[in-house]
């Protein structure tokens, strides 16, 4: 059959749909639908997954981390006890080969101000090579945090802005009036100072987002808002209430932590051994431990013999690999601080209960014993466009390529012990929560397409089965099956090509204001305790996904026409005579 | 000659004598701890416990059974209506909870073993701690006092190996009569006190003198203390093994 031939058929399939108009209508209403469902749902829960990959990277992890191996196949558990040493020579051959990295110590505690405790998870930072690293930083300014980040030397800490409010340092965003009049007792010292203050909030607006507690307040004490403005005068304002605030106890804040440390253990009791140790050895490792040791019969324990440093460094990693609580050791710390700043990022984890504060105060026994030591170097490519995901150039074997030749230029190597892994190592249970997110709406829009194919397939079967004297005339006047089946498949692909064009329009039209100004979910995301699952912070914008808007047009064409060939096969299987008597 | 070896020997005794004394007023700071160590060893002990929280302004009272062989085996069972059938086995140095609510039993590990047990002021890792002072810190005497109207001694310790200890320093209140542990102060490693031991009651056991009732302050928690009191002590009395076991843990 040549083109021209489907040409001429074309104009007796469109003369078709417009002789049956109003199923023409339905079914292209159907198939509308369903495309602009399709095209909307995919976008949204496509933005909100790129938008979600784009802030683990840019404010959480970084494209890769230089850790132990050990420190990762432990991550769950946190193990600041897995550091290494050096980190600033690993810097400086990343730099080299055009990688920019920050060293962190992480460590969990518990962090008191005068209002209560909050668990926060620490991370000990150069200020300087983090803000470098990792974009969180600027966003401890106007206007979206307060204060300042934190400076080296001091004990200084910038708090993500859900344990700040927590924990009732800085600037309120949201407090009752009663709390404000007690902040306002107790930072001011003149009448002019508490209208100041007043000045900066305004009642909250009634409540309408269905996802938000209802609140009902007492009189005289109903809930208000830090007013929404962005000039330069308001800034200073903020300034200067911050200096109040700051110039009271109010941001003294303690550290509350664990210094865990791993050490051979030099004796260790027989039950012990025998319960704890032995049975979670790796086969392998059981010849080591058991020759270091040495039963003693009076104490009913086993000492330590092993003098090797080295190993005793293959021992204490056999035991930290089997989970043996007995090779970590744990020391309470109390450090104090103050709180400089408060971090609101588009990126829920530097918001939540998180902590930055310097790496230097953390060193020796006013600290967390670090001695030079970090858990993590976190990796960037020097300029790497922050909108985009991480590509080739910040793959682990590219990145540990880097680091090798870098630190073969300073006649050094990488340490057996340490690697490099990417940021999707990190946020696997990420990943596949955003996999089963993205995927349970996408199977009902499937669904939805798959009901709409059925509509057309109906409706060609009632059309063939309406026109079956029709079929046999034109049959009987020469038309071949195949033109007879072309002409129901270009009549059903028409149907697809109109219904997935307006559906096309219909789902940018929808998904326009959602990429343009996104779903504010953050009242939802807060009842929530800080999060629905996805990283982003409260807005969740859509995307344009261009070759998937072009493909539902295309399939929809294409799988309609091909959905229409059984029903006309069928028709053109009654012998001719047949047809012409059906009624 | 005779006369004077005699009067030499006399003399060597009242000396003797005089300087025996003199120890027991001055003793070392080594000699007291062993004396707490030493007081706080018994082979077994069953006892009923009461916990009393007092924290923001609320009162928790949690009672219980404890049974517990040397320093390396307890069993607890809570008996008070909220928290009725939740069991903690402790075997060396694994803690295990049973919970009645969820109907099985976890392991307490890791960062959940310095949480607050139960709500007290004590975390679970303090709980644990059963090594003797002796083997693990350096006393040195910092002067004597008066605490509660009985004279004391102020005995600092601190850790022999840097970095071993979860508190490296403590400060012991102890009575110059009776050598018993008044009052215990736990430091941070920067030297920040994080809590307060007070012994409210001691009773005597035989030749012990066992502490009964105790106070416990987490100075990090705001208008909060702990007091446990134990009753009906009995002291070095055989118990079974399977008051020990998973299975009574479970049951």
């Amino acid at each position: 059959m040549t083109l021209r031939n489907i040409w001429e058929l074309k104009k007796i399939a469109l003369r078709n749909l417009s002789r049956h108009r109003v199923k023409t209508v339905l079914t292209c209403m159907a198939i509308m639908v369903s495309a602009a469902v399709y095209i909307f749902l995919n976008s949204w829960l496509g933005g909100m997954a790129i938008q979600s990959r784009r802030n683990i990277v840019n404010y959480e992890i970084g494209a890769a981390k230089l850790q132990t191996r050990l420190y990762f196949e432990r991550k769950d558990e946190m193990p600041s006890y897995e550091t290494f040493l050096g980190w600033e020579q690993f810097r400086e051959a990343l730099y080299r080969e055009g990688y920019y990295s920050a060293p962190r110590y992480v460590f969990s505690g518990t962090l008191f101000s005068r209002f209560g405790s909050v668990p926060v998870l620490f991370h000990g930072v150069d200020p300087v090579f983090e803000a470098q690293t990792m974009r969180y930083v600027p966003y401890v300014d106007f206007p979206y945090g307060f204060g300042r980040y934190v400076q080296s030397g001091k004990p200084e800490i910038a708090l993500g802005i859900l344990a700040a409010e927590r924990l009732r340092v800085g600037i309120p965003t949201r407090p009752l009036r009663q709390e404000l009049e007690e902040l306002i007792a107790e930072v001011t010292r003149s009448s002019d100072e508490a209208d100041f203050i007043r000045s900066l909030y305004e009642n909250a607006p009634p409540v309408r987002d269905p996802f938000s507690p209802r609140e009902v307040f007492v009189t005289g004490n109903e809930r208000l808002i830090l007013r929404k403005d962005t000039s330069s005068a308001f800034k200073a304002d903020l300034e200067r209430f911050w200096n109040m605030i700051a110039a009271t106890s109010r941001n003294d804040v303690r550290i509350r932590a664990v210094i865990d440390i791993k050490a051979v253990p030099e004796t260790i009791r027989r039950t012990r051994w025998e319960n704890d140790l032995l049975p979670l050895l790796r086969s392998e490792d059981i010849a080591l431990v058991k020759a270091a040791y040495e039963y003693e019969e009076i104490l009913d324990a086993y000492f330590l013999i092993e003098t090797d440093e080295l190993q005793k460094k293959l021992i204490l990693d056999a035991m930290i690999r089997a989970g043996f609580s007995g090779a970590i050791r744990h020391v309470n710390q109390l450090l104090d601080a103050v709180v400089v700043g408060v971090i609101n990022s588009p990126a829920p984890l530097p918001n939540g209960n998180t902590a930055f504060i310097p790496l230097d105060v953390l060193q020796g026994s006013a600290g967390m014993m670090l001695e030079g030591a970090v858990t993590e170097l976190v990796i960037r490519k020097k300029n790497a466009p922050h909108h985009r995901l991480p590509g080739q150039s910040e793959s682990a074997e590219a990145i540990t390529a880097a680091l090798k030749r870098g630190l073969a230029a300073q006649g050094l190597s990488l340490p057996s012990e340490l690697e490099v892994r990417v940021w999707q190592d990190y946020v696997q249970d990420y990943l596949s929560y955003e996999a089963v997110q993205t995927g349970a709406p996408q199977v009902i829009a499937y669904l939805l397409f798959l009901l709409s194919f059925l509509g057309i397939s109906n409706t060609i079967l009632m059309a063939i089965l309406e026109r079956t004297r029709e079929i046999g005339m034109m049959r009987a006047l020469g038309m071949t099956d195949k033109q007879i089946i072309m002409t129901y498949m270009l009549e059903a692909g028409f149907l697809g090509f109109i219904g997935s064009v307006l559906g096309i329009i219909l789902g940018c039209i929808i998904n326009y204001p959602m990429v343009v100004h996104g779903w504010d979910l953050s009242n939802m995301a807060n009842t929530l305790s800080g999060g629905i699952g996805f990283r982003t912070t409260g807005i969740f914008r859509s995307m344009w996904n261009i070759p998937l808007i072009i493909g539902t047009g295309v399939a929809a064409t294409l799988l309609s026409a091909c959905i229409a060939y059984l029903p006309a096969r069928r028709a053109v299987k009654m012998p001719i005579a047949d047809s012409l008597r059906f009624e | 000659m005779q006369k004077l070896f005699l009067v030499i020997v006399m003399m060597l005794c009242v000396a003797a004598m005089g300087f025996s004394q003199s120890l027991a007023q001055n003793p070392t700071a080594a000699e007291l701890l062993q004396r707490i160590d030493d007081n706080e060893i018994f082979s077994t002990i069953e006892y009923e416990g009461e916990m009393i929280i007092e924290h923001g302004g609320r009162r928790f009272v949690k009672t219980m059974r404890v049974w517990a062989r040397g320093n390396t085996h307890s069993f607890i069972e809570f008996t008070n209506p909220e928290d009725r059938g939740t069991r903690y086995l402790r075997r060396d140095n694994r803690l295990f909870v049973y919970s009645p609510d969820i109907e099985d039993v976890m392991l307490i590990s890791g960062h959940m073993l310095r949480e607050s047990m139960m709500g007290s002021d004590m975390s679970y890792e303090d709980a644990l701690d059963n090594e003797s002072l002796s083997s693990r810190y350096t006393p040195v005497i910092f002067g004597s006092d008066v605490l509660n109207g009985r004279d004391v001694w102020i005995l600092e310790l601190t850790e022999t190996r840097r970095g071993t200890q979860s508190y490296p320093r403590r400060k012991l209140w102890i009575d110059k009569e009776t050598g018993d542990l008044l009052r215990a102060e736990l430091f941070a490693l920067s030297g920040a006190k994080l809590k307060v031991y007070n012994v409210l009651r001691i009773e005597v056991h035989g030749d012990r003198r066992f502490p009964v009732e105790v106070e416990v302050r987490d100075l990090l928690r705001r208008n909060s203390r702990t007091v446990f009191i134990m009753r009906n002590v009995v002291l070095d009395r055989p118990i079974p093994d399977s008051i020990f076991t998973d299975r009574n843990l479970r049951r």
